[in-house]
């Protein structure tokens, strides 16, 4: 990459000026002064730095054809590029315009890569102002050639920078009489802090001074408590006995007053009382007031005894009218009714008689009824005799029985042959009617039912009817046949209507031989009952004859004189009864009489012979005498209950009394007064103890509020939250600083390193840079100092002659100083192949203070390095053109003309 | 014996305690974390009630005295009124925090806490129902720096059916603790106790030596990232032998994470695997908020993006806000940023490049990295002062300035 041309749009009193082409070596322009040689190595640093803004301590070159422009125009084997730079904020915008090839983007970059703007200045674009400010900025910020020595060895930012930045960062974090440093700030924020905590501990201080002060309250505040609750407890007792006095000596006051008018009252009452006193010894009060109120029972008694006099008035009616209704002597008939066993006899006899009379009668109809048998039966013997062929008679009995013997006998063997043949046709007539009376009762056909009867019976009918015919003739007997009148054997039906008749007339015969003996039996009853009925009435007759009753009385006449004897029995007992109570109640009625008089005699006005009239006269005199009694004793009473209540209550208020005396005494003695004490003393006495309380009362107050202040000042300590946060916030600066302190050591540290390790290196590894040149310095002065030492630590740079004699730079003349200072950027230079690749080097008219020996030598110098990399020499001196143009031949020459710079 | 002891041992509650190491930029972390200690002081008296404990020991350091702080007091003073209420007892031993000399001066406990004489060992015997339950014995500290040995003058008194003992002490003499009141477990197993409830170390740990159990419940809210884990109290049922059963109490979690990012390629890879992290310490938190601190380490990809000013610092806070949007929330307090750059460290060491150098270099000075880190931070610790509390690992310190130099020297261009 080389620097082909140099564009000047507006620059200074350059206006679209340009320079080139400049070559790829050495390019040396020459132009007389103001040609504008500076002017265009200055835009070349602002084209590829920016423009300085007008604070800046450099040459602005304003322009007054407008905004500052230039553009450099670079190429190399793939094509070509042009940097354009105007006027604006930040060094102004750059644009990079691709003439030929691929875009380059960031050539501005790679061509000032490791080359800050200052080195760049001073090392790639310098003129005589510029020579010695390669060592003037050694050991400061910008070491020049430090910087490029460490990009010379491979690093990318100088150890210097790096030791440099390092300390830089432990400068911030802290030096000793910084203010805004990191751990200025800190430590100042920490004694902040501890200042506010030690306020926070004077105030604590106070808390204590309060605590302490509490602490000395307590006690006191109890016994202030104590005294001001004695002295409250001794004005209150004071002004209570005060009070207490002066009511009690109210209340003396008062009792006494009511004392006198209750003993005027009870004087008055116990006269009245003598006035209604009652002597009441001949008639006691209890006894009259008794007969008063008996006096209805008297009355009631009156009555009764007229009620019991009518009774036994008709009792004795009664009694007479019974007695009358039965002959004979009242005696005997009072006897009858009282004997309770004649009712029974009579009842008895009666009963008898009446059921033996029906007896004889049933046993009468019972013979009659035998008799109409006995004939009925007679009749029917005779007939059935007469039917059998039997002629009635006494021996008729045996004449049937000898007919049926033989009959007997004839049809047994008759019968026996027939008994072996039985007939078909009946037989089939029977099993039909069975059958149907079977299927009709299944079938529930009642029709068939009847039948089946029908056919049934007939059948069986059929079956058991004898033989037609007679009997077997060879198989009969001819005694038999005799006996029955007979000549031949019977036929079936013939012996048996035959047996029939027989039979009939032996049942007749037996009929009537029973009604025969029932006949008698009946007839025999008959005679038996009528003589015990005979018997019976005999009986009867003769215990009337004894009771005295008329003779042939009935039982039921004599049971009717019974009823009327006992109903005199009856009204005999109820008039004596009736008598008897008349009696007893008469005898009451006298008594009370008796009993009135003698009480009431003495009291009030009494016939000296009452009756029972005069009874209810002389109870209503009893009774009013009774009525005044009971009031005057009323009013008595009363009068008594009044003195009692006038008793009591003088008793009361007696006690009350002395009970308020005893109590004002009491007060008195309580408070030493007992002697000479009065009302005013004790009241005098409570308004001493109330000053008192009222002090003790203040001196607790005192101490209490005190003690509250205390208490909200402490309870505000135990509030306040900033002791803690200021700690904390004490811990969070330690720990920052802390913090701080360790990265401030670890920067230190690396400082440290880094410059240690420098300090090897230079010791121990001579840079080539410093070697090259001591090499082109001492080319240059001819070897006239062979020797060249540049600390990279700082410190002065030193020149050594033949004689290792040393010099530093600031004792050099300014020629060799030049020279000194263009050798080592030469060096420098040389070492930077890797550096600002593209970058030229500008140098103008540096060579003016050189003899022409050392011009020589430099030119020497200047043409081996524009070898290898591209440099253009601005002169405004023919003779170092020419110079350069001998030792370097391939160079470039580019002429000025006189311009406006 | 009549039946079994239960109750609540419960140590180092250190109400109002200040926090380290955290730096807590929100709001709602902050105010869980300045009102942890008080709401794990609620949850250890909620444990007490819902359990029906005879009684809770309180093994020291129940809030800082030397803080001072008034609300711790009345926090605590509210806290033994509300276990007053339900009838339970509070037998307190002060420790190097909580000296009697500081002890709720000023402010009157209720009835129900005994605080142990600071004397002399004091002899308790709990009662239930008139008779004899158990016996309590317990020393107070009477100064912070107390190291006399306390424990040697526990003594089991012989009709003691069950007996316990409560008392702040280093046992063993851990060296990363402050030596106050030193005692050693022998001692302890000599004085015949059946339950030793022990204060002063935060992390919950049973000590047992033939037959004696001794145990430390831990701090009832872990104070900072150092106390990660569980912390509670512990439920102790002595009779018939001692069963314990673990009380979580902290409102807060503090959990340590490291990430391998050897395997993760880019900043999102990062992203994805510090969320993973967060899900895991929400999960364990058991469903309480919890505060995590976390480690990138490895040779990574990623290590380029992440050095990047401001990539890790805009994760963390995407990260944040992103967790704190979840029930319980996840603090990410802090992610270290410990990885590497993916280079060839042993083929740098034989390279005679300038990097190589660098190694060898940084190897060399390995061995004085404790006096190369104090003379750097010197400066640093003059300025801050006691403020500045550093335990650094040199060694990582100058390793990891190795790596921030390589990560400028041999940084790609344009980074």
């Amino acid at each position: 990459m080389r620097l082909r041309r140099i564009e000047a749009v507006r620059f200074g009193g350059l206006v679209d000026r340009s320079l080139g082409d400049l070559g790829e070596g050495l390019t040396i322009v020459h132009g007389p002064n103001e040609a504008g040689k500076s002017t265009f190595t200055a835009l070349v640093r602002y084209i590829l730095y920016g423009f300085p803004s007008g604070r800046e301590k450099e040459p602005q070159y304003y322009s007054a054809a407008g905004k500052r422009q230039g553009r450099l125009v670079f190429a190399d084997d793939t094509g070509s590029w042009a940097v354009d730079r105007t006027e604006g904020p930040h060094g102004g915008p750059v644009e990079v315009r691709t003439l030929e090839g691929a875009a380059r983007p960031g050539l501005v970059e790679a061509v000032t890569a490791g080359v800050s703007q200052l080195a760049y200045k001073v090392v790639f674009g310098f003129g005589l102002d510029e020579m010695a400010r390669i060592e003037a900025l050694r050991g400061q910020d910008d070491d020049i050639i430090a910087r490029l020595y460490a990009a010379s060895v491979g690093l990318r930012v100088s150890p210097h920078d790096v030791r440099a930045a390092l300390d830089d960062e432990a400068d911030r974090l802290f030096t000793p009489r910084g203010r805004n440093r990191e751990i200025n700030k800190t430590v100042a924020e920490i004694r902040e802090i501890r200042d506010r905590l030690r306020a926070l501990e004077r105030e604590a201080d106070t808390y204590q001074e309060a605590r302490d002060r509490l602490a000395e309250i307590g006690p006191a505040l109890a016994r202030a408590r104590e005294d001001r609750d004695e002295r409250r407890r001794r004005f209150t007792e004071a002004s209570r006995a005060a009070e207490r006095l002066a009511e009690r000596l109210q209340r003396i006051e008062t009792l006494e007053g009511e004392l006198v008018e209750l003993r005027r009252a009870l004087l008055d009452a116990e006269q009245q009382r003598a006035a209604v006193a009652i002597v009441e010894d001949d008639a006691p009060t209890a006894l009259l007031a008794a007969l008063a109120e008996e006096s209805a029972a008297f009355t009631e008694g009156r009555q009764t005894l007229r009620d019991a006099e009518v009774q036994v008035e008709h009792a004795a009616r009664r009694m007479r009218d019974a007695l009358a209704r039965v002959a004979g002597d009242d005696d005997a008939v009072l006897a009858l009714g009282a004997d309770a066993t004649v009712a029974e006899s009579i009842e008895g006899a009666r009963d008898d008689i009446q059921r033996l009379a029906l007896e004889v009668e049933a046993r009468e109809r019972d013979a009659q009824r035998a008799r109409e048998a006995a004939q009925r039966a007679e009749k029917g013997a005779t007939a059935a005799l007469r039917s059998a062929g039997v002629e009635p008679g006494p021996n008729a009995d045996s004449i049937v029985e000898d007919r049926l013997a033989a009959l007997d006998s004839v049809t047994a063997a008759g019968l026996h042959e027939r008994a072996r043949r039985l007939e078909p046709a009946p037989l089939v007539l029977l099993i039909s009617g069975l059958v149907s009376l079977a299927a009709g009762l299944v079938l529930r056909e009642y029709v068939t039912v009847a039948i089946g009867v029908l056919l049934a019976i007939a059948g069986a009918v059929f079956l058991v009817r004898p033989a037609r015919g007679s009997l077997a003739p060879e198989a009969v007997s001819g005694d038999d046949l005799r006996a029955l009148g007979l000549k031949s054997p019977p036929t079936a039906v013939e012996a048996s209507r035959m047996r029939r008749a027989f039979e009939a007339a032996r049942s007749a015969l037996r009929e009537r031989a029973e009604a025969l003996r029932s006949l008698e039996a009946a007839e025999t009853d008959v005679r038996l009952a009528t003589d015990t009925l005979a018997a019976r009435r005999t009986a009867w007759a003769a215990w009337v004859a004894e009771r005295g009753l008329p003779e042939g009385s009935t039982p039921a006449s004599a049971a009717e004189a019974l009823a009327a004897a006992r109903d005199a029995v009856q009204a005999r007992a109820m008039l004596q009864e009736r008598e008897a109570a008349a009696t007893r109640v008469r005898a009451r009625l006298d008594d009370y009489v008796e009993r009135l008089v003698s009480a009431a005699r003495d009291a009030v006005d009494v016939p000296d012979d009452p009756t029972d009239d005069d009874v209810p006269v002389i109870v209503g005199r009893v009774r009013s005498l009774l009525s005044e009694r009971t009031e005057r004793r009323e009013r008595g009473s009363r009068i008594a209950d009044e003195i009692a209540g006038l008793s009591s209550r003088i008793e009361v208020t007696e006690t009350k009394l002395a009970s308020a005396s005893a109590d004002a005494t009491a007060v008195l003695t309580r408070w030493d007064m007992a002697e000479g004490g009065s009302l005013e003393a004790l009241q005098a006495l409570a308004d001493r103890e109330r000053q008192a309380a009222e002090e003790a009362e203040r001196s607790y107050d005192e101490l209490a509020e005190e003690r509250a202040r205390l208490d909200e000042r402490l309870h505000e300590g135990a509030r306040e939250a900033r002791g803690g946060e200021l700690r904390l916030r004490l811990a969070g600066a330690q720990e920052l600083l802390a913090e701080q302190a360790e990265r401030y050591v670890v920067a230190r540290a690396a400082a440290m390193l880094v410059g240690a390790a420098q300090e090897r290196y230079e010791r121990e590894r001579q840079p080539d840079v410093v070697k090259r040149a001591r090499e082109v310095f001492s080319h240059m002065t001819g070897e006239r100092y062979p020797g060249l030492t540049v600390p990279l630590g700082g410190g002065p740079i030193e020149v050594h002659d033949a004689r290792a004699g040393s010099k530093g730079s600031d004792v050099l003349s300014r020629g060799t100083a030049d020279q000194l200072y263009l050798a080592l950027r030469l060096g420098l230079i040389e070492q930077l192949d890797g550096v600002g690749e593209g970058l030229p080097v500008l140098m103008d008219d540096v060579l003016v203070n050189f003899d022409p020996l050392r011009r020589r030598g430099a030119a020497d110098a200047i043409a081996g390095l524009a070898e290898h990399r591209q440099i253009v020499l601005f002169t405004c001196h023919p003779e170092t053109a020419e110079l350069m143009a001998e030792v370097a031949p391939t160079s470039t020459r580019i002429d000025l003309d006189a311009c406006e710079a | 014996m009549a039946r079994a002891v239960r109750f609540i041992h419960a140590a180092d509650l250190h109400l109002d305690a200040p926090f380290k190491g955290v730096n807590a930029t929100d709001e709602r972390v902050r105010q869980a974390l300045v009102a942890s200690t008080y709401d794990a002081l609620s949850a250890l008296v909620d444990a007490c009630i819902e359990r029906s404990v005879d009684f809770l020991v309180v093994a020291g350091d129940a809030y800082n005295s030397r803080d001072r702080s008034v609300r711790a007091q009345f926090a605590f003073k509210a806290a033994m009124e509300r276990l007053a209420d339900a009838g339970i007892r509070v037998y307190a031993a002060a420790g190097n925090h909580d000296p009697t000399s500081g002890w709720t001066a000023g402010l009157a406990l209720p009835d129900n806490v005994r605080v142990f004489s600071d004397t002399a060992v004091e002899r308790i015997v709990v009662e239930d129902g008139g008779e004899p339950l158990c016996a309590v014995y317990g020393r107070s500290y009477r100064r912070s720096a107390e190291t006399a040995d306390l424990a040697r003058d526990f003594s089991r008194v012989a009709e003691d059916d069950v007996a316990i003992a409560v008392l702040h002490t280093n046992v063993g003499g851990r060296t990363e603790h402050e030596p106050y009141a030193p005692s050693t477990l022998a001692e302890l197993q000599s004085a015949r106790m059946d339950y030793w409830a022990l204060g002063h170390i935060h992390k919950p740990e049973v000590l047992t030596e033939q037959g004696t159990v001794a145990v430390y419940a831990g701090c009832t809210q872990g104070l900072n990232p150092n106390e990660a884990g569980p912390r509670g109290c512990y439920l102790v049922t002595v009779g018939g032998g001692v069963s314990l059963e673990f009380v979580p109490t902290a409102a807060v979690v503090w959990d340590r994470r490291t990430v391998d990012a050897t395997e993760l390629p880019g900043v999102g890879d990062v992203r994805a695997a510090l969320a993973e992290v967060c899900a895991d310490v929400r999960r364990d938190a058991g469903g309480r908020p919890a505060i995590v601190r976390i480690a990138l380490e490895g040779r990574s990809d990623a290590h380029a993006d992440l050095a990047r000013p401001g990539v890790l610092a805009d994760l963390v806070d995407d990260l944040r806000a992103e967790q704190l949007d979840i029930e319980p929330w996840v603090w990410v307090d802090r992610v270290r940023d410990l990885t590497r750059q993916p280079v060839d460290l042993a083929a740098l060491r034989e390279s005679e490049e300038f990097a190589g150098d660098l190694v060898r270099l940084s190897d060399e000075r390995l061995a004085d990295a404790a006096t190369i880190v104090h003379e750097l931070l010197a400066p640093v610790s003059e300025y801050a002062g006691r403020d500045l509390e550093t335990s650094f690992d040199a060694t990582s310190i100058v390793e990891r300035a190795r790596d921030a130099a390589l990560d400028r020297l041999l940084a790609e261009e344009g980074s």
